[in-house]
């Protein structure tokens, strides 16, 4: 039976997704009337499916700028194969027996104990917390250089993935404009390669943020969800959006306090209130000049132009843009595809 | 708005433009370094790795050959700089079924009998943190060629002639190596699930 060894030798293909469309449809053909044919798919589905569970830890966070770095130091001289070092291998640690301990010591240990569950475990969770804001900030610092070589790459523009005229950038509005989501501006950074990984989008302090999965990129053409995106960024809505802004404008940030779920909170005072992803306390903001600070109050700069409000605009239907070439205005993005949302907002544009 | 091609990167780093070396790393150490963790089970060597990899990009970058793809360029390099550590940690696995890999057509009916196979799934009823430690004690365990193998298949979605180019080795023994690594995964993933269940109380 060459038809069916060859059909089943097409299986693997099929499941790691790598047939043509012709034979996709063939082999999908057979699988309908071939019950022993779907029956050996679906164990070799079983077979590869804990690899999904075969997670990699993500490099550390400046490894690009060690490797440029490397790069800068060798010069021009030619590295010979086979003669590399590498770091040391850690050798597994075996813990050792206890030895027997007096009356004394048992006391003195549990002092220490006590100590440590009051002086330490709490600056232990400071540390993890300091940790999280340097993530957050090495994020933004992620994103700037990619927005930076696509700024190379096309003419000083900022990331633009077009608009149309008159749409709105708030799902949740009563204004009646189509919806255009804002994150697919700086969704090109991750889908064109400019350097920004799909994690570099998620805050580490927002607790329900996903980073969207490398291989969907290619698909969609915004983030898959809002939870891919905690980060807010420049306005790019409008006729005429703010492709080269005036001087060093904040550019990205943590999620803007005024609008939760796609919706306008106009309780909110965006003169005092700080990101929800930090609990309220500030936010990391990312200028054009390259800085990220973590900011305590949503004004900034000598003009004292405020990171949430376009111009000084206290209300907002979605259809507000960026005043003017200097002013700040950082939105949130929803992702269109984002099925939440969609049950939730009134509108059907989508 | 197309973005540049890796290929045209390469040929404008050539040529003197910094930046396109700049965009190349950036695009590509964050997977090499997914790649070269699965393969070498050491996320400090691996990032030694990588690096290294760039650095021969850089000295080598003249002799490429502009006819060809930049992706598989860089993981062949990779890929052999990763195997020079490994050799190093003298961590070979030398397992009974790594026969298998120079015997391409027993290797096929393994594959082929694996998937007549109808005995019930070993993990049924793991955690998935159980899951994962055997996934870990399975890839460790196979042999290099074919982790490897099955790392640039699954997770890296190169094509069979890209990975050909990558391990130096012909199409047909691509595939042939790929069905051998499946039913090596299969095979180890059994015995170590096997193991934990006996294990338990």
């Amino acid at each position: 039976m060459p038809e069916q060894r060859n059909a089943e030798s097409l299986l693997l293909d099929l499941h790691l997704d790598r047939l043509s469309r012709e034979d996709r449809v063939w082999l999908e053909a057979k699988l309908l009337l071939d019950a022993d044919l779907r029956a050996k798919s679906d164990k070799l589905g079983n077979i590869l499916r804990p690899l999904d569970h075969w997670s990699a830890p993500q490099p550390s966070a400046n490894l690009a700028d060690k490797i440029l770095a490397a790069v800068r130091k060798s010069g021009e001289s030619p590295t010979s194969e086979g003669n590399l070092t590498f770091a040391p291998v850690e050798s597994n640690r075996f813990s050792r027996a206890m030895p027997v301990r007096s009356l004394r010591e048992l006391f003195a240990i549990a002092a220490c104990v006590a100590l440590i569950a009051t002086v330490a475990v709490p600056a232990i969770y400071g540390v993890r917390a300091q940790a999280k804001l340097s993530q957050c900030s090495s994020n933004l610092g992620s994103i700037f250089q990619g927005v930076r070589l696509y700024q190379a790459a096309f003419s000083g523009a900022l990331p633009y993935a077009g608009n149309d005229d008159g749409a709105s950038w708030l799902p949740g509005s009563d204004s009646g404009a189509p919806y255009m989501s804002n994150s697919r501006h700086v969704y090109l950074l991750a889908k064109l390669n400019y350097g920004p990984q799909p994690e570099n989008f998620t805050c580490p302090c927002c607790s329900t943020s996903v980073a969207m999965q490398p291989d969907q990129l290619a698909s969609y053409n915004d983030f898959a969800q809002s939870a891919n995106i905690t980060y807010a960024s420049l306005n790019m809505a409008g006729k005429t959006p703010n492709h080269r802004p005036r001087g060093a404008i904040a550019y990205m940030s943590d999620a803007n306090p005024m609008f939760v779920d796609g919706r306008f909170d106009a309780k909110v005072n965006p003169m005092s209130a700080n990101s929800p992803t930090h609990g309220g306390r500030g936010q990391a903001v990312l200028t054009l000049d390259g800085t990220v600070r973590q900011m305590t109050t949503p004004v900034y700069g000598a003009k004292k132009d405020n990171l949430w409000m376009a111009g000084d605009i206290r209300y907002y239907n979605g259809t507000e843009t960026t005043a003017t070439e200097d002013d700040a205005f950082l939105i949130q993005g929803y992702p269109a595809t984002d099925k939440k949302l969609i049950t939730r907002s009134r509108l059907q544009q989508y | 708005m197309d973005a540049p091609t890796d290929e045209q990167l390469l040929q404008e780093y050539i040529a003197g433009q910094v930046a396109s070396f700049e965009l190349l790393v950036r695009r590509h150490s964050s997977e090499l370094f997914k790649f070269v963790v699965r393969f070498t089970s050491d996320s400090v060597s691996a990032e030694d790795v990588v690096q290294e990899t760039f650095l021969q990009v850089h000295t080598a970058a003249d002799r490429f050959d502009p006819e060809r793809r930049f992706k598989p360029w860089l993981f062949t390099i990779a890929a052999n700089k990763a195997r020079d550590y490994l050799r190093k940690r003298k961590r070979r696995h030398e397992l009974s079924f790594e026969a298998n890999v120079s015997n391409q057509d027993d290797s096929g009916q393994r594959y082929l009998d694996m998937l007549s196979d109808d005995s019930p799934e070993s993990d049924e009823g793991l955690l998935i943190e159980e899951k994962r430690a055997i996934i870990k004690a399975t890839v460790d365990a196979m042999p290099d060629k074919l982790r490897e193998i099955l790392i640039l298949a699954y997770f890296h979605r190169l094509a069979y002639k890209e990975i050909g180019e990558i391990i130096d080795i012909p199409v047909g023994t691509v595939k042939s190596r790929l069905h051998t690594a499946v039913a090596s995964f299969r095979g180890l993933y059994d015995s170590q699930a096997k193991k934990r269940s006996e294990r338990e109380p």
